[in-house]
């Protein structure tokens, strides 16, 4: 009962600060919105019952993501007046609408091969267990790559001449 | 709660994060809606995950790659802006076309 309400809640508070990030005029604004969408997923990770996860998503997204926004933001030019949406808003509503809807119909009409009773908690220690796995070491690796080349890449991106 | 309640909700994010996306004329609000729309596939796999349609490692270990790969997404993304903030004085992306044609 008490997963239940606290899924309705983060589900609400959810859609709602996504919904108030995209349609607001301030993008500082939408920043901080987007925190709380952020924080509203890490909180859904936890009903679900993954703590690692939901630490991950705020060390990353509201951590890392999040400043890194809001400081870009304050770098760039305040760009508030005049239309924020471009010419092409009534066919991204209208590709947005068709999307939700084909999404929806297709989840509701599928049969899903879940066993309810069975939804069990997951294991503890992920990152052990992961690490002792074969191939797990490699998919590390390959993320740490990822992330490396990122990181070079962005600062020859921004640097100054 | 069941897995359609989550794989709703993550349709529904994305469709918001597609509009946004779509529709905005500010560079850094294309990425934030990238970002939302990257969270909406998030819960799905974590949905998946609970529900046992995927492993109960791989799902997560997919989560965590799938969060690595926004991170970098956005930090390349950012120093992007910055740097045609630093060219053209504005990231209005109705101003900015030079790789249009």
């Amino acid at each position: 009962m008490g997963l239940q309400i606290a899924f309705w809640v983060l589900a609400a508070i959810l859609l709602c600060s996504a919904i108030y990030a995209i349609s607001t005029k301030s993008v500082m604004r939408a920043c901080f919105s987007l925190i709380i969408c952020f924080l509203s997923v890490s909180g859904l990770f936890i009903t679900l019952g993954f703590e690692f996860l939901a630490v991950i998503q705020v060390m990353v997204y509201v951590g890392a993501v999040g400043v890194l926004i809001i400081m870009s933001v304050m770098m760039t030019k305040r760009n508030e007046e005049g239309n924020i949406s471009n010419k092409f808003k009534l066919p991204a509503i209208l590709a947005s609408l068709c999307l939700a809807v084909l999404g929806v119909y297709a989840v509701i009409s599928t049969q899903w091969p879940v066993n309810e009773g069975e939804a069990s908690n997951p294991i503890d220690n992920v990152a052990a267990v992961f690490m002792a796995t074969p191939g797990g070491i490699l998919l590390m690796i390959i993320a740490a790559l990822i992330v490396l080349t990122a990181i070079v890449a962005a600062i020859t991106t921004a640097r100054e001449e | 709660m069941m897995l359609e309640h989550y794989l709703v909700l993550s349709v529904l994010l994305f469709a918001i994060g597609l509009f946004g996306a779509f529709s905005r004329k500010n560079a850094i609000m294309i990425l934030m809606c990238i970002e939302i729309m990257l969270n909406a596939v998030n819960i799905a796999l974590v949905a998946f995950t609970k529900f046992h349609l995927f492993d109960m490692i791989s799902g997560q270990v997919f989560t965590i790659l799938s969060i690595v790969v926004a991170a970098a997404e956005v930090t390349i993304g950012l120093a992007i802006v910055i740097a045609i903030f630093r060219n053209f004085k504005e990231i209005d992306t109705d101003n900015i076309n030079l790789l249009k044609w």
